[in-house]
């Protein structure tokens, strides 16, 4: 597929745009994957080949980098991700019933998604707010300390986002 | 022991991100004063004199990495700025990026000019957009105001910075691997040498210096490095951001002294939760040994804790009361580091997998008495056997466990024995 049939001509300047921050080309690959996640979603094949050809890096170089950070994804996801903390001070604090309410609560296991596209749920390593365990994120929003009735009031705020 | 207001003096300020608030709090007198006043020799002097020591965790001397990194021959020379603080239990970086940005973006212009740099990197960590969003805006706000961009201040320096988030992947805190990330790699651990001062990014000379080591760095030229000596203690100086979490009344970032006794640094953060009994803490993050009730007036600096064992890092303080299980705690740890490993020290990769196998097994009842001399085994092949010092710290929470409070392996290991032993079964 070609570059304009893949993306608009807004999206192509906003690709031109991040690209030239950099004077080594290929380091431009983070934040461009970050873009087209941040637009269509998750990172389809070719998307992914468009990048790479546009930066001049074999397509298995991008390919890896999407699929080796764990913030990067290659398959659709629901329209909010859920990422609940498992790490030490949220364990601590009680991750671990967070996120059997959540999997109940939303009918899914960690890693899915939900029947009507609009969470999906995971479970991640330190989020960087452990002063607010047990912690969640949602999307780029840090909430803590959460609670399964704090949850349901923070998820109906969500459901109305598009 | 009362809180010091010297990194945070800004934090709590209205508009304390705004380049206006900051230059009506000292901002940019720092760097004026070492473009108009001083040669980049008597910089990097200055940041010796004060004993500056890395805040990200290796504790290395700032001013040594400066002098080598201005000695490289190559150029350009880059300076990256650590801001991808992942180890469990830190938060201290984000204080920095989310209330005092311009603090960072001038240490690292100060850096740039002792080393002879020209261009500068933000690496943030990808859970932080916000953070990104923040810095971004200032860094424009900085060269709006002549502060970064060219011929800053009239001076002929020219020095630019890009900000780069990272996408959750512990390892590129360590430098060799965020430098691999920088270059658009999957981000794994370098061999060194070369060290990164004579060949990083793109291979050439690069500095990476943690976030509050370059904000501490502003502080240090308008005090004086004696000043900055002074505090804390003589061979680990300064005021330290300490994140403080787990079991304790109120968990956030504490500016206090280099060697303040963890029984202080547990007091400031409103003591214990619900008045419960201290039982260990993790001193260091996920990374380091774990500390007992006997060493609860350990002094928290980078050689006290060596001294017995544990480790600093980047004042991540995890602290357990009571109630806590340690065998669960050094399973949770151990879970992450498999997760985290990168992937190419066959004894991290394939190490990590079975200590948590072990682990889990010891946990689910399924665990003997020998597992335990195995986890060691296996834990003193992980360590020293790997490029990156993930490799090395990510089993100290199972060995310092062991050695601590095995008797709480031997629970549920006897657990396991008696009830296989009523249910008639030989182990």
């Amino acid at each position: 597929m070609s570059a304009q049939e893949l993306f608009s001509d807004a999206e192509l300047k906003t690709v031109e745009e991040i690209a030239s921050r950099y004077e080594e080309k290929a380091s431009a690959v983070m934040p461009l994957l970050h873009y087209v996640q941040e637009v269509r979603g998750y990172l389809g094949e070719e998307e992914l080949a468009y990048i790479a050809d546009f930066l001049k890096i074999p397509r298995v170089r991008a390919y890896e980098v999407a699929t080796y950070y764990t913030m990067y994804t290659t398959k659709p996801r629901g329209r909010h991700l859920i990422q609940v903390c498992r790490n030490l001070s949220c364990t601590l604090a009680g991750a671990e019933g967070i996120v059997d309410f959540l999997k109940k609560e939303l009918g899914v296991e960690v890693g899915g998604t939900t029947a009507d596209g609009v969470f999906s749920l995971m479970e991640v390593e330190c989020i960087g707010a452990c002063d607010k365990a047990p912690a969640i994120m949602i999307n780029g929003d840090h909430h803590g300390p959460v609670t399964p009735e704090s949850i349901r009031e923070i998820l109906n705020t969500y459901r109305v986002k598009p | 022991m009362s809180e010091l207001k010297i990194l945070t003096r800004r934090v709590g300020l209205p508009d304390s991100v705004k380049i206006d608030t900051y230059l009506a709090n000292e901002g940019y007198a720092a760097l004026t004063k070492v473009l108009k006043e001083m040669t980049p020799a008597e910089v990097i002097e200055e940041v010796k004199t004060s004993k500056l020591r890395g805040r990200g965790g290796a504790g290395f001397s700032t001013g040594m990495k400066w002098d080598f990194a201005s000695q490289a021959k190559n150029k350009p020379k880059f300076i990256v700025c650590n801001a991808d603080e992942g180890e469990p239990g830190t938060f201290k970086d984000r204080v920095f990026i989310e209330f005092d940005p311009h603090g960072i973006l001038e240490g690292m212009a100060i850096a740039a000019r002792a080393i002879d740099a020209d261009h500068g990197y933000i690496y943030i960590r990808g859970e932080y957009p916000e953070g990104t969003r923040i810095l971004e805006e200032a860094v424009k706000e900085a060269e709006e105001k002549g502060y970064l961009g060219d011929d800053i201040l009239g001076t002929g320096f020219n020095f630019t910075i890009t900000v780069h988030r990272g996408a959750g992947a512990y390892v590129c805190g360590e430098e060799t691997a965020l430098i691999d990330s920088l270059e658009g790699k999957r981000g794994q651990s370098r061999v060194r040498p070369p060290f990164p001062v004579v060949a990083g990014y793109r291979q050439l000379p690069t500095c990476v210096n943690n976030v509050e080591t370059l904000s501490s760095v502003p502080h240090i030229i308008l005090k004086g490095g004696e000043w900055y000596a002074g505090i804390g203690t003589p061979e680990c100086p300064g005021p330290k951001l300490f994140s403080i979490s787990g079991h304790v009344e109120k968990p956030g970032v504490y500016e206090l002294p280099m060697g303040v006794p963890l029984s202080e640094l547990i007091e400031t953060a409103g003591g214990m939760k619900d008045g419960k009994a201290f039982k260990a803490a993790f001193p260091g993050g996920a990374s380091s040994a774990c500390m007992d009730a006997s060493e609860i007036d350990t002094g928290m600096d980078f050689n006290s804790l060596q001294e017995i064992g544990t480790m600093l890092g980047s004042g991540a303080v995890m602290i357990l009361d009571e109630t806590a299980d340690m065998v669960k705690a050094a399973y949770v740890l151990t879970r992450f580091f498999d997760h985290e490993s990168c992937g190419k020290c066959t004894p991290c990769r394939e190490g990590l997998y079975w200590v948590k196998q072990v682990m889990a097994g010891i946990l689910e009842g399924r665990g003997t008495e020998e597992d335990l001399d195995l986890l060691v085994d296996v834990c003193e092949q992980i360590q020293g056997a790997s490029f990156c010092g993930l490799g090395d710290a990510s089993v100290s929470c199972v060995v310092s466990t062991i050695k601590k409070f095995r008797g709480e392996y031997l629970g549920y290991i006897n657990k396991n024995a008696s009830a296989r032993a009523a249910s008639g079964e030989t182990s």
